[in-house]
């Protein structure tokens, strides 16, 4: 007896019919496939300053839809006396940002380094974050789409149902109305308020943390990382491995 | 107010149209070339056989479009020693019994006495413009041939490339007193030993032992993509299409 078996969109994807396959890489969102593949900067500099960043730390700014999840090599061509040279990926945690010829993903998703390392010219293969972004995308068609959020008297922002718990990266969060206002350093995931200027995503994802007593916050700005697939419902990996509709 | 549409953005939409120009910017082929490399069941190759390594090295080769820049993993089904995943090395490292490692120039080694003869390998390639032996390229070959300083042991890169430059991928002397392929070692600031070569720090220079005595050297090397052919794909990524 024969056994009838359904085509995967994989295996249509192989076949390549000119007829159908814009159809299937729309399907894929196929700019957000490319945009999640290993990413190589060439030449990059880190800057001083960003507002997302602890002191002590220069940083690669990345841009919102291909923030950093992994770092795969790091060599600095130009850097201060001493200091080029391949350097090591680490991870990054509250008091243990990078040391000197370390490089680490930052808890907003950006590239940081020991500030007196001063590298400015960097080669950086990185693999990005997959997912939608909530924020100021550059050339974005859909403008704008960072959230405004109330927060609570213990300085936790509850996110809009439809996101809550789907949330992958803190990439900026700014304080409107409070006792302190703007930038907040982003720190990692935490399950409670942070203290003074900072601010962090909950460890579920399902709101951002800020300081409560010294801050106040009651009106703040998020841009967010979500999990693919929540906005527009394509989730590749389901897409790939499901029956198409071209075989 | 009216906002740009990115690249990105452009290729979510899939414009039948214009998708075949879109991904002719991208350098398609590129793109996938630069994606994980799968290797399956290849060879370390004889011990020292590989020019540009030490000779205590086995070799596995990689075409110069995609060297290694990070080994994600490496398992051994048939070597002279015990079998299983090897220990992944950062770049540069000398590999010991059962270690692997990306070479400076590239290529993936073993310590030779591990006779490795049967190995599954899962890398990340280097992403460039090849100036070199670029097998079945339209551009054909593309190797530098260019002088050396007299008694300095250093050979100044072209302005066009000069601190683009991602891998010395071969050094072969021309004219010196020790001719021939260099062992290559890894970026350095000053002149190195004999019978070996490194490209500089800063991607301006590539050095040469002052006692060869090299006047003329041809060089095989990896710049920064979008140099020479190629595209910068994460610039093009984030910037304004113009099929919006």
């Amino acid at each position: 007896m024969g056994t009838n078996t359904v085509e995967s969109l994989r295996e249509s994807l192989n076949r390549a019919d000119p007829n159908t396959y814009p159809d299937m890489l729309r399907a894929l969102a196929f700019g957000d496939v490319l945009r999640a593949l290993p990413v190589y900067l060439q030449g990059t500099t880190a800057v001083a300053s960003a507002p997302e960043q602890a002191t002590g730390l220069v940083t690669v700014v990345l841009p919102e839809d291909a923030k950093a999840a992994t770092i795969l090599r790091c060599t600095a061509r130009k850097a201060a006396p001493g200091k080029t040279g391949e350097y090591a990926p680490i991870a990054y945690s509250a008091g243990a940002q990078p040391a000197t010829t370390k490089v680490s993903v930052a808890p907003n998703g950006d590239i940081v380094f020991f500030a007196s390392d001063a590298p400015t010219q960097i080669d950086l293969i990185y693999v990005p974050q997959k997912g939608y972004v909530k924020g100021q995308l550059a050339n974005m068609k859909f403008g704008v789409s960072s959230m405004t959020l109330q927060v609570a008297a213990n300085g936790s922002a509850a996110l809009p149902a439809q996101y809550a718990g789907k949330a992958v990266l803190l990439m900026a969060a700014t304080i409107n109305t409070g006792t302190n206002t703007g930038a907040c350093i982003v720190l990692a995931p935490q399950s409670s308020a942070t203290t003074t200027k900072t601010a962090a995503l909950s460890l579920l994802g399902d709101a951002v943390w800020f300081d409560a007593i010294d801050d106040a916050p009651t009106s703040v700005t998020v841009d967010l990382l979500i999990v693919s697939g929540i906005i527009d419902g394509v989730d590749m990996n389901t897409l790939l491995e499901g029956a198409s509709s071209d075989a | 107010m009216m906002t740009n549409e990115s690249l990105r953005e452009t290729l979510n939409r899939v414009d039948p149209n214009s998708i075949a120009d879109v991904l002719r910017t991208l350098c398609l082929g590129d793109v996938l070339r630069a994606l994980p490399v799968y290797l399956r069941g290849v060879s370390a190759g004889a011990t020292g056989a590989c020019a540009q390594q030490l000779a205590t090295l086995g070799t596995v080769v990689l075409p110069e479009d995609a060297k290694a820049a990070v080994i994600l993993r490496c398992t051994v089904n048939a070597a002279g020693v015990q079998t299983g995943d090897f220990t992944v090395e950062p770049y540069g490292t000398t590999p010991q019994t059962t270690q692997v490692a990306v070479a400076p120039n590239g290529d993936i080694v073993f310590l030779g006495n591990d006779a490795v003869t049967k190995a599954d390998i899962i890398y990340v390639p280097q992403k460039g413009d090849v100036l070199g032996q670029l097998s079945n390229s339209k551009l054909g070959v593309t190797s530098l041939t260019l002088p050396v300083v007299p008694g300095t042991g250093k050979c100044l890169l072209p302005s066009s490339i000069s601190g683009k430059v991602i891998s010395l991928l071969q050094a072969n002397v021309l004219a010196g007193t020790v001719s021939g392929q260099k062992i290559v070692l890894v970026p350095v600031t000053a002149a190195v030993a004999t019978t070996k070569a490194a490209l500089s720090v800063d991607g301006t220079a590539v050095w040469f032992a002052i006692a060869d005595a090299v006047t003329s050297v041809q060089l095989d090397l990896l710049v920064y993509a979008g140099t020479v052919t190629g595209a910068d794909v994460n610039a093009l990524l984030e910037a304004a299409s113009s099929d919006a």
